[in-house]
């Protein structure tokens, strides 16, 4: 059946696609039940949480970081999503034959000096050297360990009426500023990518108290998916109101242009939170006290309708469905 | 005028209150949008639920990926089998099918396939690109035509050699008149496309004069898609027949000529395939024969009747002249669905079906 199928870049978009692979070829092979909870991380023995992931953006430098400072955030904010503070990690670097060596000394430079922020210990790597024009430029592989600082594992499977979801910021500069990099959009001025490791604010956060329900950053697949996977794992309606997602202007003018949905648009520093209602403006209030996260707000709450769906409230006061995105994200003609 | 009033958030709530309360009492008035950028803003504005059960928009036969057929995705899948060209389109076009085999497919398997936002781009591909042959896929309605007609003129001027153009760009004039002779559009009123009108004009709408039902042109920003329907209600509550102009900041009745003289000096009409519709007389443009250098069809000798194998009991053309349901068609969900799609109303994120299949809640309110 399938004979002579190849591999599209929809299958790593992380939408529908992506989601629809894991499920039916890799859950399905390796089915256990750390596995199946589908956590961006895995709670093993105790108290430990392990993530891994694979960086290949292309160009490595762009508008606001590059695919180093991306690396570490991902695998911290991984970790976060699974309320655990990371302290180890591996690194795995694969290098294009030829490349600049003085960037190569900047991307580890940018890893290492995020990791002594944050107290992360390299524990062991590997580099290996691919034969010039096999791949382009540089990917990094990380897998991050981290010591979970709550005692339930998230996500949590159940979700009441009036569940609070938090959104940490404004959404799409990530993507916007990577597209501008390739050279796929053009416009004036700067619009910085919004990768930020947001591992401390989460650990400020349970510090508080705060009992958080959902923790996921906006990645592939932007906010839509985040919601849609929210959703799935709940079993539950989501209602978000528009108005009270923070907006970057200057996204929102070139989403409009070319034509892309701001919500299925990747983020690398923005993260969901779920908590309950009475504990809400509390987890406002400590997450706006930081830098990377004082765009934070309510934007929505879980609905006791018994139905996966994730409906939007419109700004102009209709309302819609956001769908999970199904693959590339591709601008429109029309 | 400032034209951030047309999306003022409060503005618009009054206005979106008012509409509401004047449909309140009609019972499931069918409103027929043209243009794919209104059924995607109609559903991105969340007016689609907003009028439930009171009215409801069915997508008409406008949205230009939906409609570009099996016969010209064969004619690119001819050039992609036969010769080592690159093809530049437009990112809608992506994802559909060519025989179970999009360009993202094919481009997976190492076939150069570059997207671009305006045709005038393909051009500079072609120049940064000189090792490689390129197809630039035109593909629309009135508003995208006259920038492939830029485009071709640009090429023309510049001498360049390694870019030709399959033009699958269609008339929509011809469609009204076809839709005319197939009897009835099944429809109370229609918003006709704002852009396409911006280009040819209002007057060009008149066919649909013969379907005894009232249109409006209309806008694209939330307050001119209001200020349409509200128009459009009212018309359809006097039983007023004729055309009418609710974006009058773009769009006259004789359109923009420099536009239309580029599409006149770089186009023939000719029959076309509208997917789901069949061959409708005067339905596309083609490329004069000044312009044969620049012609992929002439370039690369792509036969005439190229073989398609069409799913039977597709009913697509009924879905986009509004006769039935997607429900109603045999195929949807059955064989017909996102991943595998059969007719134009799946392929396109704009279409009837893909609405119909991604929101199953579709005509249900969700309040």
């Amino acid at each position: 059946m399938n004979e002579g199928k190849k591999i599209s870049l929809s299958l790593g978009s992380g939408g529908k696609i992506s989601f629809d692979f894991v499920k039916k070829e890799i859950i399905s092979r390796f089915s256990n039940p750390i596995l199946d909870s589908l956590g961006d991380g895995a709670n093993i023995l105790n108290n430990l949480v392990v993530t891994t992931d694979n960086f290949t953006v292309h160009p490595e430098f762009f508008d606001g970081g590059n695919i180093g400072i991306l690396s570490f955030c991902g695998m911290v904010n991984d970790l976060a999503s699974m309320a655990s503070k990371p302290m180890y990690m591996t690194m795995g670097l694969v290098i294009e034959e030829g490349y600049d060596y003085k960037k190569l000394l900047k991307i580890i430079d940018d890893i290492k000096n995020l990791a002594d922020n944050f107290d992360v210990k390299l524990i062991c790597g590997d580099t290996k050297v691919v034969e010039k024009g096999k791949m382009e430029g540089i990917h990094i592989s990380i897998t991050g360990i981290g010591l979970r600082m709550t005692d339930y594992s998230l996500p949590v499977k159940n979700y009441k009426n009036g569940d609070k979801i938090i959104l940490t910021g404004t959404l799409g500069e990530h993507t916007i500023s990577v597209l501008k990099a390739k050279g796929a959009i053009e416009f004036d001025g700067v619009i910085n990518s919004d990768v930020a490791p947001l591992c401390g604010v989460i650990e400020n956060l349970i510090k508080e108290g705060v009992r958080p329900k959902f923790i996921r950053d906006v990645t592939r697949g932007g906010f839509s998916a985040v919601l849609n996977e929210l959703s799935y794992i709940g079993n539950i309606e989501i209602l978000i109101d528009e108005e009270k997602i923070p907006v970057n202007d200057s996204v929102k003018a070139i989403c409009d242009i070319y034509g892309y949905d701001i919500y299925s648009l990747a983020c690398e520093g923005r993260m969901v939170i779920v908590v309950e209602d009475e504990e809400a403006e509390k987890a406002v209030s400590v997450l706006k006290d930081f830098e990377v996260s004082k765009g934070s707000s309510v934007v929505g709450e879980i609905l006791s309708n018994d139905r996966q769906l994730v409906v939007l409230k419109t700004m102009y006061g209709g309302k819609t469905i956001l769908d999970m995105p199904l693959g590339e994200i591709l601008p429109r003609i029309c | 005028m400032n034209p951030d009033i047309f999306k003022d958030k409060e503005l618009v709530k009054k206005t979106l209150n008012a509409l509401k309360k004047k449909v309140e009492k009609l019972e499931n008035i069918r409103l027929m949008e043209f243009c794919g950028t209104h059924t995607h803003n109609i559903f991105q504005y969340g007016f689609r639920n907003a009028f439930l059960p009171h009215i409801r928009f069915i997508a008409g036969p406008g949205c230009p990926v939906c409609v570009t057929s099996e016969e010209d995705l064969a004619e690119v899948k001819f050039l992609f089998d036969n010769y080592d060209v690159g093809i530049i389109a437009y990112g809608d076009l992506l994802k559909v099918p060519l025989k179970g085999k999009s360009l993202l497919d094919y481009r997976a398997e190492g076939r150069p396939v570059e997207v671009v936002y305006s045709a005038i781009d393909a051009v500079k591909i072609a120049e940064n690109k000189k090792d490689k042959e390129w197809v630039f896929l035109g593909v629309g309605f009135e508003t995208t035509t006259p920038g492939t007609s830029a485009s071709i003129m640009i090429a023309e001027k510049k001498g360049i050699k390694n870019l030709s153009y399959l033009s699958f760009h269609k008339n929509t004039k011809a469609v009204l008149k076809a839709l005319g002779t197939l009897g009835n559009l099944y429809a109370d009123g229609v918003i006709l496309p704002g852009h396409v009108s911006a280009v040819v004009g209002y007057n060009y709408f008149r066919e649909i004069e013969k379907f005894g039902i009232p249109a409006v042109v209309v806008g694209f920003e939330p307050l001119d898609l209001l200020a349409g329907i509200s128009e459009l209600i009212d018309m359809i509550l006097k039983k007023e027949v004729g055309i009418k102009c609710a974006y009058p900041r773009a769009v006259n009745e004789r359109g923009n000529e420099k536009m239309l003289r580029a599409i006149e000096d770089t186009f023939d009409t000719i029959d076309a395939y509208w997917r789901g519709l069949g061959i409708i007389e005067n339905g596309g443009y083609e490329l004069k024969n000044f312009y044969d250098g620049f012609n992929a069809r002439k370039k690369y000798s792509i036969p005439k009747e190229l073989p398609v194998d069409k799913e039977k009991g597709c009913r697509c053309g009924d879905v986009l002249i509004g006769r039935i349901e997607p429900t109603d068609c045999p195929l949807f969900k059955k064989v017909c669905s996102p991943a595998n799609p059969i007719g134009p109303c799946m392929v396109s994120y704009e279409g009837t079906c893909l609405a119909y299949y991604k929101w199953g809640v579709e005509n249900q309110r969700l309040d």
